[in-house]
């Protein structure tokens, strides 16, 4: 007895004992934070949007009796008569509850054995499944059972297979959309005069690579083991607009979790969404606004569009801590965004209240997607005033402003938002507008430098013999570095002869080829950090020079390495000098065109990116055209010999990146065998 | 001619590069500016009814079921009390001549259905202890279970409940002393064949009840603790003092949780008791559970607790003056456990358990050095009641000079300054300034006060986040040591920010000598993945911190630094591991103490200090308005502040983040709590790969107007209430409060979304209103 005291104490000083927090800003009185997404689908902290303020247990009915809350499993609020529905599963019955959430009416007690899914039409016929009776159940308002719908007679349902409906919902039309616990096949649907339309929303399976691979080698029986079925879906709300969201539970595809259904059972969200895969219940708030729970305690508010506006909530399996939850079960919502979220291990309803912040986030939204953008602009303003990282109110902002003709202003929240194509709209606008402005200007410009540029040619300002630059530049020319470092233009013009001095003359040294790759290292940075908001990959604090070096030296270096030992096996004439200095040669054109791009990549818009996308194909193909031609040459290879060195040394450069990542993965096992020997040795010595 | 062309086609390339520099630098030059207010409160007067807010009193008037009998004795007596022993039971019983209520030290009166036999012996005992044995066999202790021995035993028949002294495993011996008795007591061996003992281990200690003209005082003198082959775990010393049975009886348990918690007398929704130690979580017994989207648990960061039975009738503040850091908080509210009683006590622990190496179970193997010191403070009639234990509280800590004397308090707006922070670089983070110095200067004058309490955050060279505890040197970005000298005369409270607990790897600390280790000897560090740069800490040896702390003096000094902002130190105590041996949290205390000792010459403002430090703060900042709010409690009331307003400078946590402005404007007016801004002159987006990067809103041009707004209605408020003591505070109707000054000044606070009238006045919803006179 002592023994299990004892656990239980620690237990509870477990469940107590919170980790020391970094970041205790907040004092709002709830146990949790609140997140967002940013522009970049990270999620990050944002202002809390909901409050726990009471748990709801017991109701008292009409007759004097109490009722409690038993394993709840739906829930839906009427927004008309401000009742709350329950389907109480483990007492056999759909709690009505009243407004002031203390007193309940209930329906299909006795019929009923194990309800599990509710729904209420406009006209108020409420729909329940019984898992356990094989039925949908229609009760009316006043509680009287009017119809009832039993497994569909149709071939694709099998004789031997069960109807055992989960959740439903209806559309205008009376057609059912059951959740049937006995088939994967998606949702059956059900007229009204019950016949069987077919399955609706069936989720598709991803195979990964690896699966593709085992599965071409695998034998018929293997195969059929490898077969797979799709999850079906495990939960769905219907919206005003009669358009289906489903969950899935377990999907191991990203963003397929909360899907919005369009007639043809297509998803309308985007792939990148952020989601979970322990989904639960999902609801459609006041304004197309999606809510769903996830099986950790989490509460995740998506708007009507599937971006995600809030993650709050979390688990505790103590039950003390309002606002957390043990097992989840159903989440709803009324027309005050007041949510009523249920838990089956507590047995309790959770109501939680919007705070100030999310009001007005709703407000904006709501104007945003009715595409009232000069209405949306305020609210917006104010949930910027609270958070100044919101992106999606960035977003929202910023399409006032271009509604609003206000382009500059666009402009700046746009980049504020990352949101490129809106950047690209308002920064178009602009430059018309200055172009307009400027263009007499432009010109006289244009005509003075023309001008000037002939006279000085004329006479022979900038090159003649006399002339001050030209003999600058001359005697420029004749210091080794410089000379050098001019061979990267005579390397473009005539790289096969380049080549050749590189390799019999020395033209360019060691030196000068280190001071190459440093310009090639130089110049991937310009690019990444001063290429136009619309080309650029993000944020310039993002930019990481371990990660270029990475990502582009070291390949080219592995590639030297390879290529030299590979060549020198199989009767190659260069030496290893001439392959370094030779590889970054090829890549002149990277060197010089790439800032080019870098600079005009500042005044484009979306609609000349192909300039950018082009040129680039361009100077990249070309460096590995002069790479092959490289290889040729230095180690005086005919083509066809070339093709397969540079096979081998690409197999090379995989077996070497697999070796190396082998010595660590061991020395990483040596290095904890023996942390962990020493450890035992100090604990038990 | 070609290459005429190409010149040609360059200059006119790079003209067109100019004209798109130009069009692109011109997008960016003008800027926005937001207006407008918050939008209304909850539409949900739910809220008012539940455990966020006060609820209303019910007043009946409470029969004592206590009684004096022909068994209690007189042991001493004095105007205002009588204290009486049951010499067969060791039962101690306190009558207030007052009211005639009684108190009794353990249940007198026991019922079988009060609880089971394991719970019943405890509650019906003054003193019980919990051990671990030796195993003589393997020759140690079996530290995995524990035992327990309570004075009394309990034996049932039927509804009957009898009590006996429990003479097979206890030997008692009364000393009478001035003003009361000691127990001298020696907890023998098991006769339970099923544990096997040694015949010879035993447990003894003395317990003296002293009667004093407050109440009663519990002292526990450490070198009369005696263990014999046996490790106490817990003492119980009348852990079901003034307890009350079911609902009977309107009243309530005080919980210092947050601002302050209470659990009225009512059937609990907690299956369980709850154990909880004063101040944070020990890390030094082992990292406890991560959950990064948590909030923090709110500590219990004064060691008292209280009861009132009968609102405005019986009660008592029970304070710990000594060993508070080792005692824990049981808290056995109604139905937890099928126990239909109501009682509230503290249990003191001793050789805490722990995983040495995170693998191995062990325990602590020295034991507290301080004695044991706890004071029981009765309330009579108007006491009765939190306020009536805050203001006793504060009483017993000024008498025992353990608060800063009382003075004339200004009122003053919180303002901290983000000055610079550390970004990500390209090779190394770089040091990236948002506000300084002039630019802290313009702020400050765009507001319309006269006086702040201001916290410069990263005014070192090293900047905000990652180097603490910093190097004294000025960031000459921020400031010049001119520049702040100017800044001090100007704003006179200028705190500057740091912390000598945390350590980052490019802070001051020696990461192989200062690093603490905790009982584990595991190195205390705590990392956060989701930190764009610094992701982990270390906590340092308290030694180290005062080492840091002393070496960093004369800088403060050199550089004009007259004021500082301490992190950590105020909140965090855990015990350690140096040089392979144990310090307790009372080391660790004493250290940090000292070190705010040795600051004395300079102001010193402490972030959420526990009570052992207030001696030393001045200042006190974020101070929580919200308890945890557990599903078991019923109320949240501004116990804390009532007990510390006037002794110190108290700001509320930053209002930047709060989502629900106007109830938390109101609240910060309840619990007189001063304003409390962070800003920085920059974009808040430069934080974004900072570690304040949860910090998402600070700048402070999106502010102004709010803040001067807010301003105004503080202003209007601290002038009328500073320095008046608060002598009630009334729920008048649910979600409307009245807090009653000393010098009959009402302020009335409306936090529905609905206009309330009061005597006539109309009180705007989420407003409130200030009465003068009777």
């Amino acid at each position: 007895m002592k023994k299990y005291i004892l656990l239980l104490t620690l237990l509870i000083s477990t469940i107590f004992c919170f980790k020391p927090n970094l970041r205790a800003l907040e004092d709002n009185g709830v146990p949790y934070k609140t997140y967002t997404i940013d522009s970049d689908n990270h999620i990050v902290p944002t202002q809390d949007a909901y409050i726990p303020v009471k748990s709801l247990r017991n109701f008292q009915k009409s007759d004097g009796t109490t009722v409690t809350i038993n394993n709840p499993q739906d829930s839906h609020y009427d927004i008309e008569k401000n009742e709350l529905y329950i389907c109480n599963t483990g007492t056999g019955e759909i709690l009505i509850v009243s407004e002031n959430l203390k007193t309940a009416r209930s329906i299909g007690k006795g019929l009923l054995k194990k309800p599990m899914g509710i729904f209420l039409t406009k006209d108020y016929d409420l729909y329940v499944c019984d898992y356990d009776l094989e039925k949908v159940f229609v009760f009316n308002q006043a509680g009287e059972l009017i119809e009832e719908y039993g497994k569909p007679v149709h071939p694709l349902y099998g004789e031997e297979s069960k109807f055992k409906p989960m959740k439903v919902v209806v559309d205008d039309r009376k057609t059912l959309y059951v959740i049937d616990g006995g088939n994967a096949y998606g949702i059956a649907r059900i007229t009204r005069e019950k016949e069987f339309l077919g399955f609706f929303g069936a989720n598709y399976i991803k195979a990964s690579l690896e699966y593709v691979i085992r599965f071409m080698f695998s034998t018929a029986e293997q195969k059929k083991k490898l077969y797979r079925q799709p999850i079906a879906p495990y939960n769905l709300t219907i919206d005003e607009n009669g358009l289906i969201n489903t969950i899935t539970q377990g999907t191991e595809m990203e963003g397929s979790a909360l899907k919005k259904l369009n007639i043809s059972g297509n998803n309308l969200y985007a792939h990148e969404m952020v989601d979970s895969n322990g989904f639960e219940d999902v609801y459609v708030g006041p304004i197309g606004n999606i809510y769903v729970v996830d099986k950790r305690g989490y509460i995740y508010e998506y708007d009507r569009d599937g971006n995600l506006l809030f993650i709050f909530g979390g688990q505790d399996s103590s039950g003390l801590i309002p606002g957390l939850f043990a097992t989840p079960s159903t989440i709803t919502c009324d027309d005050q965004y007041q949510l009523f979220v249920a838990d089956t291990k507590d047995n309790t309803i959770q109501v939680f209240i919007p705070t100030d912040f999310s009001n007005l986030v709703h407000e904006a939204i709501y104007y945003y997607q009715e595409g009232k953008y000069h209405q949306s602009k305020e609210p917006w303003q104010k949930v910027l005033k609270m958070n100044q990282m919101f992106d999606l109110a960035n977003t929202g902002l910023a399409s006032a402003y271009l509604f609003e003709q206000d382009y500059t202003n666009a402009l700046k929240y746009f980049k504020l938002s990352n949101n490129k194509p809106g950047y690209s709209d308002s920064y178009l606008e602009i430059r018309n507008v200055w172009m307009l402005k400027n263009f007499s200007i432009i010109a006289c410009i244009a005509a003075v430098g023309i001008g000037l540029y002939f006279v000085l040619n004329k006479f022979h300002v900038l090159d003649g013999p006399k002339s001050s630059v030209g003999q600058a530049m001359k005697r420029m020319k004749t210091q080794p570095y410089v000379r050098e470092f001019g061979y990267l233009f005579k390397f473009i013009r005539h790289p096969l002869n380049s080549l050749y001095d590189i390799k019999y003359n020395r033209k360019v040294s060691v030196f000068t080829g280190i001071i190459f790759y440093f310009l090639f290292l130089l110049v991937i940075l310009f690019s990444q950090m001063s290429s136009g908001f619309y080309f650029s990959s993000g944020d310039i604090e993002k930019v990481s020079l371990f990660q270029i070096i990475g990502t582009y030296l070291l390949p080219m270096f592995l590639f030297i390495g390879c290529n030299y030992l590979v060549c020198t096996i199989k009767d190659g004439e260069a030496k290893l000098r001439d392959v370094f200095i030779g590889t970054i040669c090829s890549f002149t054109p990277v060197i010089l065109f790439s800032p080019i791009l870098t600079i005009f990549s500042n005044v484009l818009t979306a609609n000349e990116s192909f300039i950018i996308s082009f040129g680039n194909i361009i100077i990249w193909g070309w460096s590995f055209i002069l790479l092959f031609f490289m290889i040729k040459d230095m180690q005086n290879y005919e083509t066809l010999e070339t093709i397969k060195i540079i096979l081998l040394t690409i197999f090379t450069m995989v077996l070497t990146v697999a070796a190396f990542y082998l010595i660590y993965v061991l020395s990483m096992q040596l290095y904890g065998f023996i942390k962990d020997v020493i450890l035992e040795v100090l604990a038990r010595g | 001619m070609a290459s005429s062309i190409k010149k040609f086609i360059f200059i006119l390339g790079i003209t067109v590069l100019l004209l798109g520099l130009g069009i692109y630098l011109e997008a960016y030059e003008s800027d926005q500016e937001f207006e407008g207010d918050f939008g209304d409160l909850y539409a949900s007067n739910e809220l008012y009814s539940g455990n966020r807010f006060t609820q209303k009193e019910l007043s009946d008037v409470v029969q004592s079921k206590i009684e004096i009998t022909t068994r209690d004795s007189l042991i001493s007596e004095n105007a205002r009390f009588g204290f009486y022993i049951d010499r067969t039971t060791g039962i101690l019983k306190l009558k207030n001549k007052n009211t005639g209520y009684v108190y009794s030290s353990a249940v007198s009166d026991l019922k079988s259905t009060d609880a089971n036999v394991l719970y019943s012996q405890l509650i019906a005992s003054t003193i019980s202890v919990e051990f671990n044995t030796f195993d003589t066999e393997k020759n140690r202790y079996v530290i995995e279970s524990t035992s327990q021995i309570n004075m009394n035993k309990v034996t049932k028949s039927g509804d009957e409940a009898v009590l006996k002294a429990n003479t097979d495993q206890v030997e008692l011996k009364y000393v009478t002393i001035e003003n009361g008795i000691s127990f001298q007591i020696k907890f023998l061996a098991l006769k339970d064949i099923k544990i096997k003992e040694d015949p010879e281990a035993y447990i003894s200690l003395e317990v003296q009840f002293i009667l004093g003209s407050d109440g009663i005082e519990i002292f526990v003198p450490n070198e009369s603790i005696q263990e014999n082959k046996r490790l106490l775990k817990y003492l119980y010393i009348m852990p079901s003092f003034g307890y009350t049975r079911e609902d009977v009886l309107n009243g309530y348990m005080f919980l210092p949780d947050g601002p302050g918690a209470l659990i009225r007398y009512e059937q609990s929704s907690s299956p369980q008791q709850i154990y909880r130690k004063f101040y944070s979580s020990d890390l030094g017994l082992g990292p406890t559970l991560k959950d990064y989207d948590r909030v923090e648990e709110k500590a219990l960061s004064a060691a008292c607790f209280g009861k009132v039975n009968g609102v405005g009738q019986n009660g008592f503040i029970s304070s710990i003056d000594q060993s508070g850091m080792n005692a824990e908080l049981v808290v056995s509210p109604y139905g937890a456990r099928n126990i239909r009683m109501n009682y509230l006590g503290v249990r003191y622990y001793f050789h805490s358990n722990f995983l040495m190496y995170g693998a191995t179970s062990d325990y602590e193997k020295g034991r507290f050095k301080d004695d044991i010191r706890q004071n029981y403070l009765i309330l009579s009639n108007e006491e009765a009641n939190y306020v009536g234990m805050a203001k006793k509280y504060r009483d017993h800590l000024q008498k025992n000079e353990l608060l800063p004397e009382e003075k004339k308090i200004d009122y003053k707006m919180h303002v901290e300054f983000i000055n610079s922070e550390n970004i990500k670089g390209l090779l190394s983070p770089k040091n990236k300034v948002l506000t300084n110095l002039e630019q802290s200067t313009e702020i400050l004058k765009k507001i319309n006060q006269e006086k702040f309490s201001i916290v410069l955050k990263g005014w070192n060279k090293g900047g905000l986040s990652g180097n603490t505890p910093y190097n004294i040197s000025l960031n000459g970005k921020v400031g010049s040591k001119s520049d702040i000298r100017k800044f001090n005369e100007q704003f006179q409270d200028v705190y500057f920010y740091n912390d000598y607990v945390k350590a980052y790897s490019d802070g001051s600390a020696n990461s192989l000598k200062d690093y603490a280790k905790s009982y584990q000897r595991i190195k205390m560090s705590i990392t956060d993945d989701s930190m764009p740069l610094y992701q982990t800490f270390n906590y340092l040896y308290p030694k180290s911190s005062q080492k840091l702390a002393d070496k960093n003096l004369k800088q403060y000094q050199k550089n004009a630094i007259g004021g500082l902002a301490l992190d950590s130190i105020g909140y965090e105590l855990h015990s350690y591991n140096q040089n392979s041996a144990e310090h307790n949290r009372e080391n660790t205390k004493n250290y940090y103490a000292d070190i705010l000792k040795s600051f004395e010459s300079f102001k010193r403002a402490l972030y959420r200090p526990n009570d052992y430090l207030w001696k030393y703060t001045d200042v006190y900042y974020h101070m929580p308005m919200y308890s945890n709010q557990y599903s078991f409690y019923t109320d949240t009331v501004p116990f804390l502040s009532i007990v510390l307003k006037d002794s110190m400078e108290i700001y509320a946590n930053y209002i930047n983040f709060f989502s629900n402005m106007n109830e938390q404007l109101l609240r910060m007016i309840d619990f007189n709590l001063m304003p409390s801004f962070i800003f920085t002159e920059e974009l808040t987006r430069q934080l974004k790969y900072t570690n304040s990067n949860h910090m998402f809103t600070t700048q402070f041009e999106h502010w102004e107007d709010t803040v001067n707004e807010i301003n105004l209605r503080f202003k209007a408020f601290y002038e009328k209430t500073l320095g008046q003591e608060l002598i009630a505070r009334n729920i008048l109707e649910m979600g409307i409060v009245e807090n009653v000054y000393k010098n009959q000044l009402k302020v009335i606070i409306n936090y529905l979304n609905e206009p309330y009238v009061y005597q006539g006045k109309t009180i705007e919803a989420s407003d409130f209103i200030i009465v003068e006179g009777n």
